[in-house]
């Protein structure tokens, strides 16, 4: 038989095969298309009219498990199909403003429903929800807050709204990082006006001039770069009230009172913002203690670091530090009679269309008296001596600043060049008078310090937009900082404490800095690309002498100088798969040589290198991922952990002993974390779950895990946060456990407010805040901190306890507020290191209509219980002392607080 | 007597005709992740049993042109706010887009979107409404929406819709797009009328897509030798209805070709 005979047999075998099942099949689907039977009708209204569009549904029972669901047709009719399995089904229809019509349907053959609605007797009432979250809303890279709904009217300035502001932090000193991230500056409508200084605007501009506040991620400024989307910056907008806004507008509180001396206090603040110009005058004089002033500008932004002139190894020369003003602790209206006078003009002006103009002056000056004494009782060789010191301390400061911008943006946005200019000089002086008695021997000192720093900085930014997604910047930056400074001892009496009688310091510090940076950049699609070559020269000279004034003859003297010269370039590429994943690439391969005066430096070149890739996967909106490598040999400072860059300012400088460099090696991190939102009754939960596992290889092989979990729950009047995190390292050099819950709850006027972070269960923080509204308008407001911190371990034991309370009892009818405050403060250490003090105030306001202005007039009574002294005594095996702080009496003090 | 009766029959016939003919009022907050602001805020949507009308209430009403350093932008605005109306009678919907200033706006008529739901038993409670859960595919993303069978209307916001009750809650689980029920009022008062968008050309698609390569190809012809003009598509988030706009890409492929 052909061969081809028999193919089509098995062909035709195999078609018989598929009819066969076909066939098999057809009455299984015949089946099923009768397998349903259907509920038809018509709607009709009370009148006999029929309902279009009204809704019909056929639901298993009222557990709306819905079986079929239509619109009545144009005539009313309807045909719903349901599967044969439901004998008895629900069917409901709907229609607005009519009754909801309810039927039971058994199975049968032709059912056709005459679905007579019945008007409703009242309407749907008007339904408005309630806001239950704040209202925070989240635009792409930008959070805002609407800061109305998070004031209570107790802010004044815009710190005080953004400490009440859900993922934002305050710190003491006024720093402030969003979601745990610092943030770099605050703008004002969009204009950076405060550059890295930002507390001159966040401590002196009022609150209730701001309307919203956003924070914006990615910010970036300079329209040439936003095609290549480079910026990691964090920054907060002020965006102020629009009645605020295209008029001259202000706010003035002024003030006069009495106590030992004559108080007064004038705070001044002027606005005029519009789209084009902006300008913003912010003044703060007076000598009632809570000042802006310089003092407040260094605890934020540091000073220039002197501590670095004290860094090199070799260093014999005994440095003399000017003393301090000394606080025990309280809050500076206690002890500070100082007279401050602060103003900064900050302007941005719109010449045209592509030039852009900023000139920011900012001038403050200081003076400040402090008396204090020291009593020390010390056993030396079998005797006993006591020393009574009497110290009278007069400070004197001065700061002036002068900073310009300009910046201009060509036509079509493809280059712009930004120059910057900075010229600051600050000038401080003591003159101290230092008053000793041992026995019935009475011992003079005289100091007298003169300090005169002068900055200067240039720098010059050029972008350009080449190829198709390419931008160029280059950058030239320039920075001088001189620091002389002399000291004069008249000593005839301590030759204990100086090695001679007639003393005279004079230090020279100058450092220089060139820094050239070459960038570019390149973005196409899912591509970003950049590569940045710098080069850096770095100068310091210091000069030395310490001369015995008697007869000018030299006791000690040095002169060294520090030269660095560094390479360095840095590549980054960042690959955006899709939206769910991000791969990043970054290295640096850098050189760095010295040469020094002193023996200071071990080594006199290095170089290094770094490689980092990194993996981010979103496996959903709650679900993310990073896989990290990375190498590296001899990192620079700002690459020292690399989940973690430490950046360090790039005038300081570092000790380069080396041996602080352990860090070279591999770096494999896995981490994931997780987001949980959920809602539960009345509470909203959002929860975060992030692990992290590291595991090092250097120096020290080790692991680490750290597993952060952070839940949030919030009702209506609770709201209850948990912070934990673990941290395990192995082999086992650590173990250590944070926890943080703090929690808010309202009940019948009582409202208790708590935090109690625990870092590793030896330092504690209690912070508990109990309010009550018990009847009309009496607020009873008790605040109670407890902070425990102790290191006990072979080489150092510590332990301090310090117990706070501050009781308030507020009465505030319509207009007036009446608040007095006692404050308690106990301070244990260990060695008996003890402080005790009260204190209380009286604040009276009433707000008056002036027109359709409001003016407050204000009475503020410091310390009723007249505290002399604040005293911290200290006591030790060998020795007892007591330094003694003069209080500042009390005093009273009227201001009138006008905003127009 | 039997006149008096009469007379209270036609009223009452009368007062419930006008019953029928109040236009209810829902108000959404939207929240959009797109980038494209104008479109968030406060949205309402009015509507009968027989017809809806959705619209942008915060979108400008004024055109604006900022600069602001070196960008310059011009942003178009709708006398109406975007508005999408749908009609449930004849099964139709109108809608309008501007593309860019140029082109202005344009109303398009389509069929109503059939989104595919998959009806949930979890049920939660918004206001006094009691709400169920249904998830589906709505131009590209995947919602979760709670409706309520107590506001019987296929309806929702935007175009979102075709459940046995009013979405009163819809978010995209890519976190783009949320609505949220903030407000449901009714009114009877004539000012408050349902009716398909005017201010605007009608244009089919096909057209539509022939002025959008037009206009790409004027403003190519404006290119100098400092710089190229191009038009690129919206990234692809840029809408609410994701990748809406892909003609210029095509277009370009088509040329390249």
């Amino acid at each position: 038989m052909p061969k081809g005979r028999i193919r089509t047999e098995i062909e035709l075998s195999i078609e018989r095969v598929w009819v066969v099942v076909l066939l098999s099949f057809l009455p299984i689907i015949s089946l099923q298309s009768q397998e349903t039977w259907k509920i038809k009708g018509v709607i009709k209204g009370e009148n006999g009219n029929t309902l279009p569009q009204g809704l019909v549904v056929a639901q298993k029972d009222s557990s709306n498990n819905y079986i079929d669901f239509k619109s009545s047709n144009e005539d009313g009719s309807f045909a719903l199909t349901i599967p044969n399995e439901y004998s008895t089904v629900l069917f409901t229809a709907r229609y607005l403003g009519y009754e909801v019509y309810k039927t039971k349907i058994i199975k049968e053959s032709n059912i056709f429903l005459d679905v007579r609605m019945t008007p409703q007797n009242s309407e749907l009432m008007e339904v408005v929800i309630k806001e239950d979250r704040p209202p925070i809303t989240q635009n792409s890279d930008t959070t805002v807050y609407k800061t109305a709904e998070f004031s209570d009217s107790s802010e004044f300035n815009v710190e005080d709204i953004l400490k009440k502001l859900p993922g934002v932090e305050v710190s003491s000193e006024g720093s402030i990082k969003v979601n745990g991230k610092e943030i770099q500056t605050v703008l004002v409508e969009g204009t950076n006006l405060f550059g890295g200084k930002y507390t001159i605007g966040t401590k002196n501009i009022r609150s209730d001039y701001i309307d919203r506040v956003e924070v914006i991620d990615k910010f970036q400024d300079n329209p040439v770069l936003k095609k290549v989307n480079y910026s990691d910056q964090i920054v907060l907008n002020l965006l102020l009230k629009e009645d605020k806004k295209n008029i001259i507008s202000g706010t003035a509180e002024v003030g006069l009172g009495f106590g030992e001396v004559i108080k007064y206090t004038g705070h001044i603040n002027l606005f005029s913002i519009s789209e084009k110009n902006k300008v913003i005058l912010l003044t703060d004089n007076g000598n009632t203690g809570d000042q802006y002033d310089l003092d407040e500008l260094d605890a934020t932004y540091g000073r220039y670091n002197e501590q670095d002139i004290a860094s090199f190894d070799n260093q014999r020369f005994q440095i003399l530090e000017p003393p301090t003003i000394f606080n025990p602790g309280v809050p500076p209206s206690f002890i500070d009679n100082s007279h401050s006078a602060f103003a900064t003009l900050r302007s941005d002006l719109t010449i045209s269309s592509r030039w852009n103009l900023q000139i920011n002056t900012l001038f403050s000056r200081k003076t400040d008296h402090q008396k204090r004494t020291l009593t020390e009782q010390f056993w030396r060789d079998e005797n006993n001596y006591f020393l009574e010191t009497e110290e009278d301390l007069n400070f004197a400061s001065k700061l002036l600043n002068i900073e310009a911008k300009i910046k201009h943006v060509s036509k079509n946005n493809k280059v712009s060049f930004i120059s910057f200019g900075k010229i600051q000089g600050k000038s401080s002086s003591t003159n101290n008078t230092i008053l000793s008695y041992q026995g019935r021997n009475t011992r003079t000192l005289n100091q007298g310090f003169d300090i005169q720093n002068t900055d200067w900085q240039a720098s010059n930014q050029f972008s350009f937009q080449f190829l198709q997604n390419s931008v160029g910047q280059i950058e030239f930056k320039g920075f001088q900082h001189q620091t002389p400074s002399l000291l004069l001892a008249n000593n005839p009496d301590f030759v204990f404490r100086y090695s001679d009688s007639l003393i005279q310091q004079d230090i020279d510090f100058s450092r220089r800095e060139l820094q050239v940076n070459a960038r570019w950049l390149w973005s196409k699609g899912p591509w970003i690309i950049k590569v940045q070559p710098s080069f850096s020269n770095r100068k310091t000279d210091r000069i030395g002498d310490l001369l015995s004034q008697k007869n000018l003859e030299k006791i000690q003297d040095f002169s060294e100088k520090f030269i660095s010269n560094k390479v360095q370039v840095t590549s980054q590429i960042n690959f955006n798969l899709s939206s769910l994943d991000n791969f990043s690439a970054l290295a640096i391969l850098g050189d760095e040589k010295f040469s020094s005066s002193s023996n200071v430096l071990n080594k006199s070149k290095y170089s290094f290198f770094g490689l980092s890739f990194n993996w981010d996967h979103d496996w959903s909106s709650k679900l993310k991922s990073r896989l990290g490598y990375s190498q590296f040999n001899n990192p620079p400072d700002y690459l020292r952990f690399f989940e973690k860059p430490i950046i360090v300012n790039q005038f300081q400088i570092r000790r380069y002993g080396l041996r602080d460099r352990p860090e070279s090696g591999n770096i494999l991190t896995l981490n994931l974390s997780k987001r949980i939102d959920a809602t539960m009754r009345s509470w909203y939960i959002n929860s975060s779950l992030t692990f992290n596992q590291s595991y090092w290889d250097n120096a020290v092989q080790f692991n680490r895990s750290i597993i952060e979990i952070g839940p949030f729950f919030s009702g209506e009047n609770n709201r209850l946060s948990i912070t934990a995190n673990y941290t395990q390292f192995f082999p086992k050099i650590r173990t250590k456990i944070d926890i943080r819950p703090s929690f808010s709850k309202i009940k019948n006027n009582l409202q208790i407010e708590g935090e109690t972070p625990t870092y590793s269960f030896s330092n504690t923080r209690i912070y508990l805040r109990i309010s009550n509204v018990s009847f009309r308008d009496f607020q009873i407001i008790a605040e109670q901190r407890l902070t425990k911190s102790a290191i006990n371990d072979n080489t150092n034991r510590q332990f301090s306890l310090v117990f706070r309370g501050d009781y308030t009892l507020a009465y505030r009818p319509e207009n007036w507020r009446f608040s007095i405050t006692y404050n308690m403060n106990r301070i244990r250490q260990r060695l008996f290191d003890a402080t005790n003090f009260h204190t209380a105030y009286l604040k009276v306001s009433r707000q008056i209509q002036i027109g359709r202005k409001e003016m407050t007039v204000k009475l503020r009574v410091n310390n009723l219980f007249f505290s002399e002294n604040f005293n911290r005594i200290l006591s030790g095996d060998f020795l007892i002392s007591n330094r003694s702080v003069e209080a500042v009496p009390a005093f009273f003090i009227f201001k009138v607080d006008y905003g127009f | 007597m039997k006149t008096i009766i009469l007379s209270v029959c036609i009223l009452l016939f009368s007062t419930s005709n006008l019953c029928a003919q109040t236009v209810s009022i829902v108000t959404y907050q939207c929240s959009l992740n797109t980038g494209n602001r104008e479109m968030q805020g406060a949205n309402t949507l009015y509507f009968t049993q027989s017809e809806a009308l959705f619209v942008h209430t915060d979108y400008p009403k004024q055109d604006s042109y900022t600069e602001n350093g070196g960008s310059v932008s011009y942003k178009k605005s709708d006398s109406e706010g975007l508005p999408v109306y749908i009609n449930l009678s004849e099964g139709y919907l109108k809608w309008k887009l501007i593309y860019n200033p140029r082109i202005g706006p344009v109303i398009f008529t389509d069929t109503i979107p059939n989104c595919k739901w998959v009806i949930k038993q979890e049920r939660k409670q918004i206001g006094p409404y009691l709400c169920q859960k249904a998830v589906g595919n709505f131009a590209g993303r995947i919602y979760d929406v709670w409706f309520t069978p107590e506001i019987p209307v296929p309806l929702g916001p935007y175009k979102l819709g075709g459940l046995p009750g009013l979405i009163l809650n819809a978010e995209s689980r890519d976190g783009y797009v949320s609505y949220q029920f903030k407000k449901y009022s009714n009114s009877s008062e004539s000012n408050v009328s349902i009716s398909p968008p005017t201010d605007g050309r009608e244009l089919s698609w096909e057209e539509f897509q022939e002025e959008i390569i037009e206009n790409l190809l004027l403003v190519e012809s404006m290119s100098t030798d400092e710089y190229t003009i191009t038009n690129k598509n919206p990234k692809p988030n840029w809408h609410i209805e994701k990748n809406r706009i892909t003609i210029i890409d095509e277009f370009n492929a088509k040329r390249k070709n």
